[in-house]
């Protein structure tokens, strides 16, 4: 069967009584063929199709490759995909790597610029990759252009690893990559996520390169900086300025004072016609003796569109039942809350204030304080109309009966009530994690 | 109470349906036309669809005459509205069993006539019809002529390796 060309059928878009409309000439009985299909409808064939499929279909002809291609390379698990594209990367003591007399061509070049064009998503973590991850960013990107030269740095390892041991990153290769790929995916990307266990008094130069790169990604709806130690609230402003549209800022401040902690809120809010998804910790060397109060974490009841947030404050928390009504009325369309802090958490009666004040919230979680007194049936004013799961953090003490008693009243017998033991920063910031149930589900009687 | 407003539909061929106006909008195209139009008596033309293929697309609009109609800000480029998976409803898969070359003519006619719940279905069925195979298999079951040389064939394939396992 013939391939059909592009020109194929267009579909006239017919205009009032339709009178002047070009005609498929009916007397050509011809069979439809999937070659037929414009290729726009082929883009949505291959979005639904998973990865493994579409490697497929970029082979099957050349009207499939660039539809199936764009899909592929849409979102990247790691940039090694991309580096390997310039040539074979061989197995090495610390990882995979180019070979040391490598010489790029023109033509690898642009093959290479033609698959980091097709890039939306680029997730880059050594946690998650370790090994791996880390060898792709051995290669330097200091001279890149046509017909230009990848040289390999000498490994410089800082020694700023958790575990002794084990081989950390290059500094100086990260910064090369960032700059590299700020260059060739300046302004393209919709979702950045970058963690190391750098911090940014480690090596400044690598914060400006962050910093530079962000500056280059003005469409980013999403940017996770997860186990990246911001020390600056320089990062987060960058971002939220060059990203007008960013939808999610997920990140860790490291040793923050209060002021600094606040300017960073402060900065967040401003993007607040469009940030709907807020996951800070606020993670400290010695957790210090201070409180946190509603004053601090002020800037953020700006952010009037938000559904989910998530804060991890290490130090005490404390909050009045004004306060919950306050971020009640500020996030009217919040159906995710996670609020974390030091012991002893927030008092367990102002639970009744949370179900007055947040008509949306579907998952909640907290550190509440049970120690005191469960309120009786009279005090529970206002019960939940939306949640589905309660997640204690760090569990609570004793009185199960009472306490079950009271969920039942609060949250009304269908909601989950979970318990989250030793939570660590990353188990926070986990997308599912902290609604996920099962291990540790309270059943509720109602009577 | 009159009779639910109708309106007359024509094939390429020149066959006319009659249908119920709220079934013919479920093509957002018919129902522009009916808007800048207003009511006529006169049929409106669908100089693209022959009428096999008109009567089964409207047997989908009558099926589907009461469902709420899709956002229509839904960003199709964005992957969460896409994602849903190859999931089709018993009534669309049975709908949808026909031969290739109809297959191909609703989707057209799908694209054209604006019916995205339609389009969604058609195209959800082609990936399920391409999904496990191999490129060969996928060109042997849709009659496609391999145009790479085997050196770019190879290359294509060596670069896209790291997907085929993930």
């Amino acid at each position: 069967m013939a391939r059909a060309d592009e020109a194929e059928r267009s579909y006239p878009v017919s205009q009032g009584s339709g009178k002047s409309i070009s005609v498929r000439t009916p007397t050509t009985k011809k069979q439809a063929s999937i070659q037929e299909i414009p290729l726009e409808v082929m883009g949505m064939i291959f979005a639904v199709l998973d990865q493994q499929a579409c490697a497929a279909a970029c082979l099957v002809c050349r009207r499939w490759n660039g539809g199936a291609l764009d899909k592929i390379w849409r979102s990247l698990p790691s940039p090694v995909p991309l580096f390997e594209i310039l040539g074979p990367l061989v197995f090495t003591e610390k990882g995979r790597d180019l070979d040391a007399d490598y010489v790029l061509t023109a033509q690898a070049w642009d093959r290479f610029k033609s698959y980091a064009a097709r890039v939306r998503c680029l997730t880059y973590d050594d946690k998650q990759y370790g090994k791996d991850i880390s060898t792709g960013l051995i290669i330097q990107t200091n001279a890149v252009h046509p017909g230009g030269i990848f040289s390999l740095t000498s490994r410089r390892y800082i020694g700023k690893s958790m575990k002794p041991g084990n081989e950390d990153l290059d500094a100086d290769s990260v910064k090369r990559m960032l700059s590299g790929l700020s260059l060739y995916l300046a302004n393209r990307l919709k979702f950045f996520g970058f963690g190391t266990r750098f911090t940014i008094a480690d090596d400044a130069p690598l914060s400006t390169a962050l910093n530079t790169f962000l500056k280059n990604q003005s469409g980013l709806l999403e940017l996770y900086l997860p186990s990246y130690e911001l020390q600056a609230p320089a990062t987060i402003s960058t971002a939220c300025q060059a990203s007008p549209n960013l939808r999610t800022f997920c990140g860790k401040t490291w040793d923050f004072t209060k002021e600094t902690f606040r300017t960073t809120l402060s900065t967040l809010a401003r993007r607040s016609a469009s940030l709907r998804c807020v996951r800070l910790i606020r993670a400290e060397l010695e957790p210090k003796k201070e409180s946190i109060f509603m004053t601090d974490i002020e800037p953020m009841l700006q952010l009037s569109v938000a559904e989910d947030i998530r804060l991890w404050l290490e130090c005490r928390l404390e909050l009045k039942s004004t306060d919950i009504q306050q971020m009640g009325q500020a996030w009217k369309g919040l159906t995710s809350l996670a609020l974390y802090s030091g012991e002893p958490g927030i008092p367990l009666p102002h639970l009744v204030k949370f179900a007055q004040w947040f008509p949306a919230l579907e998952q909640l979680a907290a550190r509440f304080d049970c120690s005191e007194y469960i309120p009786s049936a009279d005090e529970v004013t206002s019960r939940f109309k939306t949640l589905r799961i309660l997640t204690f953090m760090d569990g609570w003490n004793g009185q199960a009966s009472r306490m079950a008693e009271f969920l039942v009243l609060v949250c009304g017998p269908r909601v989950v009530v979970t318990h989250k033991y030793g939570l660590s920063y990353d188990r926070f910031l986990d997308d599912t994690f902290l609604w996920e149930t099962g291990y540790g589900d309270v059943k509720l009687w109602t009577g | 109470m009159s009779a639910a407003p109708q309106v007359t539909l024509e094939s390429s061929d020149g066959e006319k349906f009659k249908v119920d106006k709220e079934v013919a909008e479920r093509s957002v195209l018919i129902k522009n036309m009916i808007e800048d139009v207003g009511e006529s008596d006169n049929p409106i033309p669908l100089p693209n669809v022959n009428a096999s293929v008109l009567k089964k697309v409207l047997e989908y609009c009558e099926h589907h005459r009461g469902d709420p109609l899709p956002a229509a800000d839904a960003d199709p480029s964005n992957d969460d509205n896409r994602k849903r998976a190859t999931e089709i409803s018993d009534w669309d898969q049975k709908f949808i069993q026909v031969d290739q070359e109809m297959l191909f003519e609703i989707i057209l006619a799908a694209n054209y006539m604006d019916i995205k719940p339609l389009l969604d279905v058609g195209c959800k069925t082609v990936a399920n019809m391409i999904k496990g195979k191999t490129p060969e298999e996928i060109r042997k079951l849709f009659n496609i002529v391999n145009d790479f040389t085997p050196e770019e064939e190879a290359q294509i394939k060596k670069e896209n390796e790291w997907a085929e396992d993930r």
